[in-house]
Parts: structure tokens; C-alpha cells; sequence
């Protein structure tokens, strides 16, 4: 099992890769650089960050290996990782204003398909929280959080020594929210801490400084924003769902916004499996 | 360097900026530099939803019977009726999408702080490109006046200082250079620079690290944008009338469209019935009176300096339950007063007089020979130390100097004395700051500064005689006591020297003196009032604890506890609430950021939270608070456009005036509601006792539409316009206990009121049928103009007793008598109007076309005088047993004050 980093050269996939780096060093497990070569990227550039995260992965006494591989980027992707076991493949996004049906990004074909491995896609706002992340938020819907998504959440916190926060938003309308009072709400909120007690048990069993907060929303990706901006986070991890690239003709993902609009680096977490 | 290096090569960049390849592949990868503004809302669809709403959907079915049966029943005015329950619902509809249509500028107005072009330098070259195209690892080119696009860190700066106000509220220049800093915050660490902001003064180069909405700037933007606002207390009581209503409606149309199946009535006119009786229980005035009365209010709260961006906000406001005040400007005139002197002679001086252009009176405590001398020197040598300027062209300068200039004016001393040769400037290190001065061929120094640092260079003292004398320990200790004992009292204290030469030593210390920024006259009286509302007040304020808690002291605010800025920092947002639910707070050493912090606390323990605001950082507040107030004379524009309201006049006595404006429009909207259900009472009973009886119909459908768009509305909107009952500031926060839609109201308005008028107009239509020789049994009258006749008398019972209802129901505790004939002009305007609408509906043809009425001789009308006035007295008596019930009660529980 290893850890693959997606590489093309650019700023944003070398952010990427760090993250990378940290994970597969706390998971102890070996890196791979990935770069599938294609006209659109600079081969000197890939391999200066290469030699960049090579550079970095030497003061943890890692030493990835290197793999550039010929075809069609998602394809040829799809296809090593079939052939060749592997746990995680990180790669990052860029920003997408709206979504081109006809010319998806890596990262959304990626998404789109059936991959053997979790799949952590970075979108790279700040260059440098790499170097100091010392909060990560893990924004869940309701008590929504898979184990999966926990355990790469928490592997992240513990790489960094960040302290982590799960930000539970429960989506209501506005005339129901009216309508609550402190007695519906405490009972609401209580049921969701119940519900996650063993993730803060885990937590701290992992040393994990981790604490939980409760938001009752009109709009989740309003509310998770708004956290973000009034809060001192440097990385983000939200759970993605595995979505054909053409199930959303009509009303973009959640996720998309999110991705858009974030203030700070955010890896949205998508386990293996097939896409709907 | 290696510091520099390694921040380059981290953005991948270079001191001579990106090459043009790197910048096209990283706009693809960042995006463009534009704060994600927010998304257009469709007004079509919100005025479309407005016709799906439960009111809406009610009357649209009942519009659809009524054609449904004008097919199958023709020439029965069925489609009259479909129509005007249409023109009832599409005037309900526009009314409420009126309320709703405010645009929400804050954004436009936060991307106007943005610049449109900025200087980078790419490939060696500095050029001039749209800011949207920058990019992180950009190298920015920074120059006095430019406005910064993207959140950078310096590499080169010369003299650099920024105004960081949009994102600190500081107006005070920041220093800026590019030594490496290990602030954890980025606002404060000194070789960041951010989007958003302006450079004052200097130059500096800086390499772009975050762009769009990952800016500081960026996140005012989305907190300003995604603050997600609830219900207000109005919009809540509205749905909850209105479901209450609806279900009244309908079960009543239900049991009775049964009753009609099981009868001889048939299915047809068994839903006719049904619907007439819904159409009778729905209030189809009620929403139009309510959007109409909102807006009068806002206009007569503009005349009392409060502007209302927002209708809804006016009611809310009368809900309020804490109002969050700055301090600067809102409690206190933002006017530095010079308050007190401290000779060296040992007199205590008072000056009165507030403001830069009050007169005032120096009065002193133990006169002494000298004194009036010594103290003309002690102002001479302020005034010869200040650049402040108070004349007819205006005010101008640094606040401390103005007040010693306001000072000097109040004892006649405007001119300084020489010509100024030099100037020790003032620094934050220093904290003195001395001019010399030529005259008649000798220098003298005059200097100004803290007390403790300008001691050290004074080695004399102006003594009582005039004469200089040394300097001692025991003298130095005295003056020391005497600042503190002015510190104490939050004074802002700074001593006054004067000496020979040039050189800022061997002065002579003249006095010490003590300058406030004094309270508004009027605020202590409004925090009293405050305080009997049942309103918290809480000031949340930039300045240190103790000036807090002395202006507190001087206005009467009462806190049980003071958190600092960097104390709140550590407190949960639990313990927050917890604090905030039992204690009064006062806020010190806030940064602006934080009052959206407290607005949520606030609001999470069912507070109804009012805050100012001025700055660009407080948007966020201002938005998140039920009620966000934006200073008119010194807020800024996106402050203003995030707020609700705008004071006017920055006074905190307008927010008190502007919640007794907006309690009485919740009252008064509870008496038009209690007015506007008595009248559906007359409305429904003659249709239930059509049904048991066996009488003609006494009240057509088009007849009650009649009332309630029509006769109802007008009175029903002068009731709107009352002015404050007495006690309105003695009640708690509208809406936290008292409902719009409770018992009091249903009983009033259902069971008392409307039963003497259901009365009145059965009496009215049984008694002039018997009149006409109508014998009881006589279902289908042979004359349809004498059932038209009979059904106008019924109308005309409900009327006139909406005449009187509409005068007694003026005060909801207070007798009408003790109100005044003509206080409300609206009123006498809308009687006229009502009478003027009667006269049609009785003597004009088309108009009796229409709505089933017909003449009826005035000889018959006697019969309609005894029930308003029954009505008027029996309501003015079951208020006067109300307010006898309340006093015995107040003496059972209060027998020593009373």
C-alpha cells in the first residue's frame, strides 16, 4: 500500500503533494510522485517539484519514488492504480467558476469514476498553510461522518499536532428555526452529541486536541463559509461523494461552491468505490 | 535573506515577479481576484412565491369556487366575487413583496474598496495591470494613495504606513515593514499588508500571498454576505396569525360545507356556503394595513433622526431586548472636553462649557491672588504647543489639542505669543512633544505630555507667588497623585511645561490637565429609560476598561462585569452564552471583529440584539444583529448599507426614541388586529344563523370583502399612527411576552367587541325586515330590492360599530377620553372617508351594482344608533375594570410604595 501524489508542475499541485507527504509519514507508508506527461505541462517544472517535495520528504527520512507514466492523465491514472495497490491518491483542483460539461478538470474525471483508492482533492488558496497548520475543520452534515473520513481527519490533526474541530450543521428552514426554542434545540444538538461521543473518546485516545461544534443553518455552505471567515483555520477536510461529473446538470454540487468560495486550503475526502 | 529566499521559492516567485506563462497557468489555477459577490435575486420568483403563500392559497381556492359555481349557478354575482377575492390576493401579494423588495448593497459598497488597477512587476518590468489578474507569487508595487488588491508580504518598504480601518476599524496609521514577523495574527503581524486597505504615506514592494475571497477583506466580505438572518418577531407573529387564522377558516368552512351536504342545501350550495364562511373568517385587509402602517412609522422615525432601511425593522426594533452601543460618538460626544485643571500652585479648577464651541466658566476651587495669571499662562503655553485649529472655517486637528484650544478660547486666549522657530515632534515613544518659540529676540519651549515622562524634564515648578521653585521629591510625588487621582476618574491627563531655550530640559512644570471625552447630556436620561423598558444596554468599546467603566459610572449603566478584548479571545462560545445570559458586560479593548461574536451570544440566549457600528468590520455585526444600526455622520458607506437603521444624528438617545416608535407600532398593530377581528365576527354569524334559521341571506360575500378592503382598511391604518400610550416604555420588550395574535386579543376582538356587533347587525337586518312586514319563515324574499335594502342595514350595523370600535379602541388600557379628539388626524381623515364611503354604497347606483346594497330611508336608520354606542361604553368600561385590577394588584404587591 502507498501513498500517491498527483504532480503537473504547478504551485497548487506541489501543496498538494505536501499534504501528501504528512499523511504517508504518519501513516508511515511510501510516497509516490505521479506525473502522467501531457503537452499542457512543463517537464522541468514537474520535475523541480519533485525535487522540491523530495527535499522535504528528506527531513522525515522518506524517499519517494518517482513514476511518470505516458496517455490520457485520468485514464492512465485509473489504470496504475488498478494494477498497483495503493491507499490514497492526493491531487489538486483548481478553481472553477462553473462547470465545463465538455472539459472537466483531472480532478472532476477523477471524482466521476471507479477508483480502488480514497481519493483527496486539494483546493490550494493559501501557498503556505503547509508549512503552519495549526487548526483543521472538519464540517459534517447533521452527525453525518464515516469512519473513513474520521480516520483521514484525524491522521491530518495528528501529522500537523493541529487541534481539529467537527462543525456540525443542521439544515433547517427558516420558519422551523423561528419556531425552535432553547429546550428543541439543546435536544437536537445532544443527539448529535451523543451520536459522535466515540469519534471525541477516539480523539482523545489519539491525542488529538478535538473539540465539537453545533450550527442549526438555512443554508450549509453559507454557514460553513461564514465559520471559516470568522474563524483561524488553516485546512479544511470535507467528504465528498462520489457523483457522476454529469449528475448535477441542473444545480451545481455543494461541494463545487464550497471549493470555490473557501478561504482556506480544503481537501475534500472521497472513498474508494463506484460513482453514482 | 534567507528568510526572503525561502518565501520566494515557497510561492515559487522571484523578486523580479512571475514570468507571463506562470501567471496564465496560475489565474487558471487560482482564479480570478474578485470577491464572490453575491448572487442576483429574482424578484419574479419572490413576488410568484408570495401567491403560494397559505393565506394566498386559501383565497385562490375560494376564487376558484366562486367561478366554479358562477358555471353551474349563473347570475348570482358569483363571479363578482371570484374576481374581487383575486383583487384581494393580488393586492395581499404585492403588498408583502413590497416589504420584502430591499436591495442589500453592503457588497457593492465593500467592492467599491477594492482598486480596479494595481502595479506588479513581472519579468523585471513594473506595469500597470486590472487587479482582477493578479496572482498569488505576484510582486506587487506599492505607492502612497494606492488602494491594495490581494493580501501580500513586504520584501522592500520605505516609510510605509497603511489605513488597516476596513479591516480593524482603526483609523490610525499602521507601520509596515518587511522584517520577518512571528505574529500568529496576521492583522497585527507588521510585514503583511492586506486587500482592502490604503497606503498612507511611503512605498514597499510585496509579493502576493492570497487573493479573492482567501484576503482578510475577502472574509468581511463573506461574513457580510452568508450572515444568515432569522425570522424578525413581526414576520413570526404574521405566519402565526395567519395559521391560526387559516385554521379557524377552515374548520369552520369544513363543518359547515358537512352540515350543508346532510341538509336540503345540496353539494353546490353547500360549498358556496363553505366558502363564504372562509372568505368571512380570512382578514384580507390585514397584511396591506400592516405593510402600510410599517411604512408610516419609518417616516415618522426619519423625522426623529432615525433612518429605517428595512419596514420590518421598525417593529423589530419595539422588540428589542439589548442594545450594544459604542462608545465614541454614541455615548459620549466624541468632543475631547478640557474638564479640569491642576495648577502647581495647588488650585483645582473646573471649567464648564462642553465641546469645542460651548463657552464655559473656570471655576475655582480655593481662589488664590495668582491664580487666574498663572492659569492664562498654563492655557498661552497649551495653545502655543498645538497645531489644532478652532475658528470660521471650522474645526480642524488632533482631539486632545482642540480641547486645550477650546480651552484657551474660553478664557479669551486665541492668539499664541512669538513666532514658532522648531518643533520637538510628538511620537508614540516619546509621549511629549515641545515648540519653541521667538520673542522679542529670546527662545522660549513650551511643551505638552504625559505626565510622568514630562516630569523628568521639568526641574521648577510655578509656585503660588509666580516664582519658579525647585522641583523636589516630595513636589514630584504630589503631582504624580494628582494625575492619578485624574487617571482614576478616566481623565485623559497631560502636564504642561514651559522653559528658556530650546532644548527640552530644566523646564518649569505649570499645571497638569485633565481632558474627557464628556457623555451626550441627553444619554443618561435614555439609559434611564432603558433601564424601566426592561432594555439591557451594553457598551462595547475600542478604549481601555477603566474610561469604559467611567463613562458607564457618569450615564448610569449599570454592568455587573468588564471582559477585555484579549479575555474574550479565551472564552468559549458556551461560557459566552452563559455569561451573557445572567450578567450585564461591559466590553473593553474590543476589536470590531468581536462584536459579531457577542451579537451571537446574545441572540442565542433569546435576546433581541440592536448594535451599532461604523466601520467597514463591523458589516458583519450589523447584519447579524436583529437590528444593526450605522452611525450617519461618522459610519462608513458599507456600514451604513449593512445596517438596518442609520442614526442621524450618532445619538444613542435616537435608538431609545426609535424603539418607543417601534413598541407602539407592535401595540398599535395589536389594537388594528383586535379591530380588524371584531368586524369578521358580523361577517360569519349571519351566515351560521342562516343556516339554523329559517331567514333570508343577511350578508353577501362581496358585502364582507366590502368591509374588510374597504371600510375596515383606512381606520384600521389610523390606528396604525397612534401615538405612544403612556406607559409604553414601562412594559417589557414588545413581542418577548406580549403576542400580537393572544387570549386578550381573541376575547376582545371575538367574544366581546364582535358579539355586540354581530348583534348589531342582526338586529338591524331582522328589525327593518319585520318593519317591512317580513314574517319569520320566509327564506326567498318576493321583492329582491327590500332583501338588497335588508342586506345593506346588516352591512350598516357592522360599520357603524367599526365607527366606534375603531375611536375606543385607540388606547388598549387607557380610556379614549383621556386621548384627545384631534391627536390623531389620520383618524378624523379616515372617518371622513368612511362616512363618504357609506354615502356611495347607499345613494350611488353603480356602487350599489356592485355590492348588493340599496337605499335604505333615513327613518329607518334609528334602529343602527343604540349598538355603537352601547359598544363604545361597554368597551371603556371593561378597560377601566382592567386598569382598576392592575393598580389593586400593584398595591397587594407593592403596599409601602404605594
Amino acid at each position: 500500500m502507498n501513498v500517491i501524489a498527483a504532480i503537473n508542475g504547478q504551485v497548487t499541485s506541489e501543496v498538494a503533494a505536501l499534504y501528501s507527504l504528512h499523511f504517508a509519514r504518519t501513516q508511515d507508508l511510501p510516497l509516490i510522485l505521479l506525473h502522467v506527461a501531457n503537452p499542457d505541462d512543463s517537464i522541468e517544472a514537474v520535475e523541480k517539484s519533485m525535487a522540491n517535495i523530495e527535499e522535504a520528504a528528506g527531513e522525515y527520512d522518506m524517499v519517494p519514488e518517482r513514476i511518470i507514466l505516458d496517455g490520457s492523465p485520468a485514464e492512465t491514472v485509473k489504470r496504475y492504480l488498478l494494477e498497483n495497490k495503493s491507499e490514497i491518491l492526493f491531487c489538486s483542483t483548481r478553481y472553477r467558476q462553473r462547470k465545463k460539461f465538455l472539459n472537466l478538470a483531472f480532478s472532476e474525471k477523477l471524482t466521476g469514476m471507479a477508483l480502488p483508492v480514497d481519493l483527496a482533492v486539494v483546493r490550494v488558496v493559501h501557498v503556505h498553510s503547509t508549512l503552519s497548520t495549526e487548526r483543521i475543520v472538519l464540517p459534517i452534515k447533521g452527525d453525518r461522518i464515516s469512519v473513513e473520513k474520521f480516520t483521514f481527519f484525524a491522521t491530518m490533526a495528528r501529522a500537523y499536532r493541529a487541534s481539529g474541530e467537527i462543525y456540525s450543521v443542521t439544515l433547517t428552514s427558516k420558519k422551523k428555526r423561528a419556531r425552535l426554542d432553547l429546550g428543541d434545540t439543546k435536544r437536537i444538538l445532544q443527539k448529535i452529541d451523543d451520536r459522535l461521543s466515540h469519534y471525541m473518546y477516539l480523539a482523545k485516545l489519539m491525542n488529538i486536541p478535538l473539540r465539537l461544534k453545533h450550527s442549526i443553518a438555512l443554508n450549509e455552505i453559507d454557514q460553513v463559509l461564514h465559520h471559516l471567515s470568522h474563524n483561524d483555520f488553516q485546512l479544511m477536510i470535507v467528504g465528498g461523494e462520489r457523483l457522476s461529473a454529469y449528475s448535477s446538470f441542473a444545480k451545481p454540487k455543494p461541494i463545487e461552491r464550497l471549493q470555490r468560495c473557501t478561504p482556506v486550503n480544503t481537501i475534500a475526502f472521497y472513498l474508494r468505490g463506484k460513482a453514482r | 535573506m534567507q528568510e526572503k529566499a525561502a518565501l520566494l521559492r515557497g510561492l515559487k516567485t522571484s523578486e523580479n515577479g512571475l514570468a507571463a506563462s506562470q501567471v496564465i497557468r496560475r489565474q487558471q489555477e487560482f482564479g480570478p481576484n474578485v470577491l464572490e459577490s453575491e448572487k442576483k435575486k429574482n424578484y419574479l420568483l419572490s413576488y410568484l412565491k408570495e401567491y403560494v403563500q397559505f393565506f394566498a392559497i386559501l383565497l385562490e381556492v375560494a376564487a376558484v369556487l366562486s367561478f366554479l359555481a358562477d358555471r353551474f349557478a349563473p347570475g348570482q354575482g358569483n363571479d363578482i366575487l371570484g374576481y374581487a377575492i383575486l383583487g384581494a390576493v393580488i393586492i395581499n401579494a404585492s403588498f408583502t413583496f413590497w416589504q420584502e423588495y430591499k436591495a442589500d448593497k453592503a457588497m457593492e459598497a465593500l467592492l467599491k474598496l477594492m482598486p480596479t488597477m494595481v502595479n506588479v512587476r513581472r519579468e523585471g518590468e513594473t506595469a500597470t495591470i486590472d487587479s482582477k489578474e493578479l496572482v498569488p507569487g505576484d510582486v506587487m508595487v506599492l505607492d502612497e494613495g494606492d488602494k491594495v488588491a490581494a493580501d501580500g508580504i513586504l520584501l522592500e518598504s520605505a516609510s510605509l504606513y497603511l489605513n488597516l480601518s476596513s479591516l480593524n476599524g482603526e483609523s490610525a496609521p499602521a507601520s509596515r515593514n518587511s522584517e520577518p514577523s512571528k505574529q500568529a495574527n496576521p492583522l497585527r503581524a507588521k510585514n503583511m499588508i492586506f486587500a482592502g486597505t490604503t497606503v498612507i504615506s511611503g512605498s514597499g514592494v510585496a509579493v502576493v500571498s492570497a487573493i479573492a475571497n482567501a484576503t482578510e477583506f475577502g472574509k468581511i466580505a463573506s461574513l457580510t454576505k452568508n450572515v444568515q438572518k432569522s425570522l424578525t418577531p413581526m414576520q413570526r407573529e404574521i405566519i402565526r396569525i395567519t395559521r391560526i387564522l387559516t385554521v379557524i377558516a377552515l374548520i369552520m368552512g369544513l363543518v359547515f360545507f358537512v352540515l350543508g351536504l346532510f341538509s336540503a342545501k345540496g353539494a353546490l350550495m353547500a360549498s358556496i356556503f363553505a366558502l363564504s364562511l372562509i372568505v368571512a373568517n380570512v382578514p384580507e385587509g390585514l397584511l396591506p394595513t400592516i405593510t402600510l402602517s410599517l411604512s408610516l412609522a419609518s417616516q415618522r422615525m426619519a423625522k426623529r433622526n432615525a433612518l429605517i432601511k428595512n419596514l420590518d425593522s421598525v417593529e423589530t426594533l419595539g422588540s428589542a431586548s439589548v442594545i450594544c452601543t459604542d462608545k465614541t460618538g454614541t455615548l459620549t460626544r466624541n468632543e475631547m472636553t478640557l474638564r479640569s485643571i491642576w495648577l502647581t500652585g495647588g488650585e483645582l479648577i473646573d471649567i464648564t462649557g462642553e465641546g469645542y464651541q460651548e463657552p464655559g466658566e473656570f471655576r475655582f476651587a480655593q481662589e488664590a491672588e495668582t491664580g487666574v495669571a498663572r492659569l492664562e499662562q498654563l492655557l498661552l503655553a497649551g495653545l502655543n504647543n498645538c497645531k489644532a485649529v478652532i475658528d470660521k472655517t471650522g474645526i480642524r486637528g488632533d482631539p486632545t489639542e482642540l480641547a486645550i484650544v477650546a480651552a484657551g478660547h474660553k478664557k479669551g486666549i486665541v492668539e499664541v505669543s512669538g513666532e514658532k522657530v522648531k518643533e520637538h515632534v510628538f511620537t508614540s515613544e516619546r509621549k511629549m512633544m515641545s515648540s519653541v518659540f521667538q520673542k522679542d529676540g529670546n527662545s522660549f519651549i513650551y511643551s505638552k505630555g504625559a505626565a510622568e515622562i514630562l516630569l523628568e524634564k521639568c526641574s521648577f515648578y510655578l509656585d503660588k507667588d509666580t516664582t519658579a521653585k525647585s522641583l523636589d521629591d516630595v513636589f514630584r510625588k504630589r503631582v504624580t497623585a494628582q494625575a492619578e487621582s485624574f487617571e482614576n476618574e478616566a481623565y485623559r491627563v497631560l502636564a504642561i511645561a514651559m522653559g528658556e531655550g530650546e532644548k527640552e530640559e530644566s523646564l518649569v512644570l505649570l499645571g497638569l490637565v485633565a481632558i474627557m471625552d464628556l457623555p451626550r447630556a441627553e444619554v443618561p436620561g435614555a439609559v434611564t429609560i432603558c433601564k424601566k423598558a426592561g432594555i439591557r444596554t451594553m457598551m462595547i468599546t475600542g478604549d481601555n476598561a477603566n474610561t469604559a467603566a467611567a463613562i458607564a459610572r457618569k450615564i448610569g449603566m449599570e454592568y455587573e462585569g468588564v471582559i477585555n478584548g484579549d479575555e474574550l479571545e479565551n472564552i468559549s462560545d458556551d461560557k459566552l452564552e452563559e455569561i451573557l445570559a445572567k450578567q450585564d458586560i461591559l466590553f473593553a479593548r474590543m476589536a470590531s471583529n468581536q462584536k459579531l461574536r457577542i451579537a451571537s451570544a446574545l441572540q442565542n440566549c433569546g435576546e433581541i440584539v440592536a448594535m451599532t457600528g461604523d466601520g467597514v468590520n463591523d458589516a458583519p455585526a450589523l447584519k447579524k444583529a436583529d437590528i444593526g444600526i450605522a452611525m450617519g455622520k461618522s459610519g462608513t458607506e458599507v456600514a451604513k448599507e449593512a445596517a438596518d437603521m442609520i442614526l442621524l444624528d450618532d445619538n444613542f438617545s435616537t435608538i431609545v426614541a426609535a424603539i418607543e416608535e417601534g413598541r407602539t407600532v407592535y401595540f398599535n398593530i395589536k389594537k388594528f388586529v383586535t379591530y380588524i377581528l371584531s368586524s369578521n365576527v358580523p361577517e360569519i354569524v349571519p351566515y351560521i344563523l342562516q343556516f339554523f334559521l329559517k331567514i333570508p341571506l343577511p350578508l353577501s360575500v362581496i358585502q364582507i370583502l366590502s368591509i374588510d378592503l374597504g371600510s375596515d382598511m383606512l381606520p384600521g391604518l389610523a390606528l396604525g399612527s397612534e401615538k405612544p400610550e403612556k406607559n409604553i416604555m414601562n412594559r417589557p420588550p414588545a413581542g418577548s411576552q406580549e403576542k400580537i395574535l393572544d387570549w386578550e386579543v381573541f376575547k376582545r376582538g371575538y367574544f366581546f367587541v364582535g358579539m355586540i356587533e354581530a348583534t348589531a347587525a342582526m338586529v338591524a337586518f331582522i328589525s327593518f325586515l319585520l318593519l317591512q312586514g317580513w314574517q319569520y319563515g320566509v327564506v326567498e324574499l318576493a321583492d329582491p330590492h327590500l332583501h338588497r335594502q335588508a342586506m345593506t342595514m346588516t352591512l350598516l350595523g357592522a360599520v357603524s360599530c367599526q365607527l366606534m370600535n375603531v375611536w375606543t379602541m385607540r388606547s388598549w388600557e387607557f380610556s379614549a377620553f383621556s386621548l384627545g379628539l384631534f391627536s390623531n388626524p389620520l383618524l378624523i381623515g379616515a372617518m371622513i372617508i368612511e362616512l363618504a364611503w357609506i354615502w356611495t354604497l347607499l345613494y350611488v347606483e353603480p356602487v350599489q351594482n356592485i355590492f348588493n346594497t340599496a337605499t335604505v330611508p333615513l327613518s329607518d336608520m334609528w334602529i343602527l344608533l343604540p349598538f355603537p354606542i352601547l359598544l363604545f361604553a361597554s368597551h371603556e368600561f371593561y378597560k377601566w375594570r382592567k386598569r382598576m385590577a392592575v393598580s389593586s394588584q400593584l398595591r397587594k404587591d407593592h403596599p409601602a410604595e404605594l
